[in-house]
């Protein structure tokens, strides 16, 4: 079995019991649904023990994919139910307050203002601590490059929420970035 | 406000939702014209893209971490739906063994396998444009020499344009003596060599420089973490 086989046709023989296919489906697929679920979770325990049950998921529901939608945001969209649902379970909001806290502010010593001549580096620290929601569009729009239509299948909400929160979380972004010392010039 | 500042600034705030699709390459062609037109009348909002390309930079960076773990075993999904694994021979594949030889790294027996599955990526989408000829191209990946192992060094994680061709990613890598040794991961990431683990800043930067300066084949370029 090989890459020339469409995830879509792999999903359908998934559905027709393949184990070999739900493999294929999960050595193709794995590091994105980890690394997303992981960003959102921000526990690789838990986001690898999600990951398995995504494509537990897959192979229970197989059946159920119409191909409406490209194999990937099908994908995507059971990872964002599966970890939105355990940090829920977890009643724990991993927002701003952690890693906001870790952000350098104009009076740390000199070595984070090293860091702050290293502005990727900033912006970085900065997507890191927006909150879950800002976070998790970012990632998907411009990680795993969903389109608008794509992303609100994932997401589960209004195409035109999609457009608004991913703008929020940009002047978020901006807000955060300020805080640390580097005024972006916009919004 | 007149209702001409209100459309106008109703149609900015539009423009603005829809920059990172657009730079992202998710916009259709005629809302992608739109935009075009929008900001070449409005330079201040053309100003957002390089905002953005940062933005795409780093959240890409951020992922990187994930992008370059080893492949995990499909044992335990397995187990979860009460089925045995395939046997290893079968997810190996057909007789992979000369394109594992190919990357820089095949250092364990999963990264042998991630690095051969990667090859075929490779492989198959240069086939669809019909340029590559495998032995030609092995430096892409590093040394054909089969059991030589390479430290992974100084690393960046970069990602090629869609349309780009393994050739001419070839001629640029071995250009300017850098190699692949992993992926494509999530988000189509290649980690690439470029030196040593001691190499020094100016060279790093040097090489980074050259490879950011590829935009017509290289999306982005980021440093490992």
């Amino acid at each position: 079995m090989d890459r020339l086989i469409a995830d879509d046709q792999l999903i359908a023989r998934v559905a027709a019991a393949d184990p070999v296919a739900l493999e294929t489906l999960y050595m193709r697929h794995q590091n994105r649904i980890f690394g997303f679920i992981a960003r959102i979770v921000r526990d690789e325990g838990v986001a690898e023990e999600l990951t398995n049950e995504v494509f537990v998921d897959v192979w229970k529901h197989a059946g159920g994919y119409e191909g409406r939608s490209r194999a990937t945001t099908w994908l995507l969209s059971i990872a964002h139910n599966r970890a939105i649902s355990a940090l829920r379970k977890r009643r724990e909001e991993p927002w701003d307050d952690e890693t906001a806290a870790n952000l350098p502010d104009q009076a740390d010593d000199s070595e984070v203002a090293l860091q702050k001549a290293d502005k990727s580096r900033l912006l970085r620290r900065c997507i890191d601590a927006l909150s879950t929601d800002y976070r998790e569009i970012v990632d998907l729009v411009y990680f795993h490059e969903l389109s608008v239509a794509e992303a609100s299948a994932v997401l589960g909400i209004p195409e035109g929420t999609v457009k608004t929160r991913l703008f929020n979380a940009r002047k978020r972004l901006s807000v955060l970035l300020k805080d640390a010392g580097v005024d972006r010039g916009w919004p | 406000m007149s209702e001409d500042t209100k459309h106008e600034s109703a149609r900015r705030d539009e423009v603005e939702m829809m920059l990172p699709f657009y730079v992202t390459g998710q916009l259709d062609h005629a809302e992608a014209n739109e935009i075009d037109d929008y900001l070449k009348h409005h330079p201040d909002v053309a100003r957002q893209l390089d905002l953005i390309r940062a933005e795409r930079e780093s959240t890409a960076a951020g992922n990187a971490i994930y992008a370059s773990r080893p492949a995990r075993s499909f044992d335990r999904v397995a187990a979860m739906i009460g089925k045995t694994p395939a046997p290893p021979a079968r997810s190996a594949g057909w007789g992979l063994d000369w394109i594992g030889r190919l990357f820089a790294m095949p250092s364990s027996p999963t990264l042998g396998f991630v690095g051969a599955a990667a090859a075929i990526v490779i492989l198959l989408q240069a086939a669809t444009i019909g340029t590559l000829v495998v032995a030609q191209y092995t430096g892409i990946f590093g040394t054909a020499g089969g059991n030589e192992t390479v430290d992974a060094g100084t690393t960046v994680v970069v990602r090629f344009a869609d349309d780009a061709s393994a050739a001419a990613i070839a001629d640029v890598l071995s250009g300017l003596g850098v190699k692949i040794i992993d992926g494509p991961r999530g988000g189509r990431l290649f980690t690439v060599r470029i030196g040593p683990k001691t190499m020094n800043e100016s060279e790093r930067e040097r090489l980074i420089a050259a490879l950011k300066a590829r935009s017509d084949l290289i999306v982005f370029v980021t440093q490992t973490p």
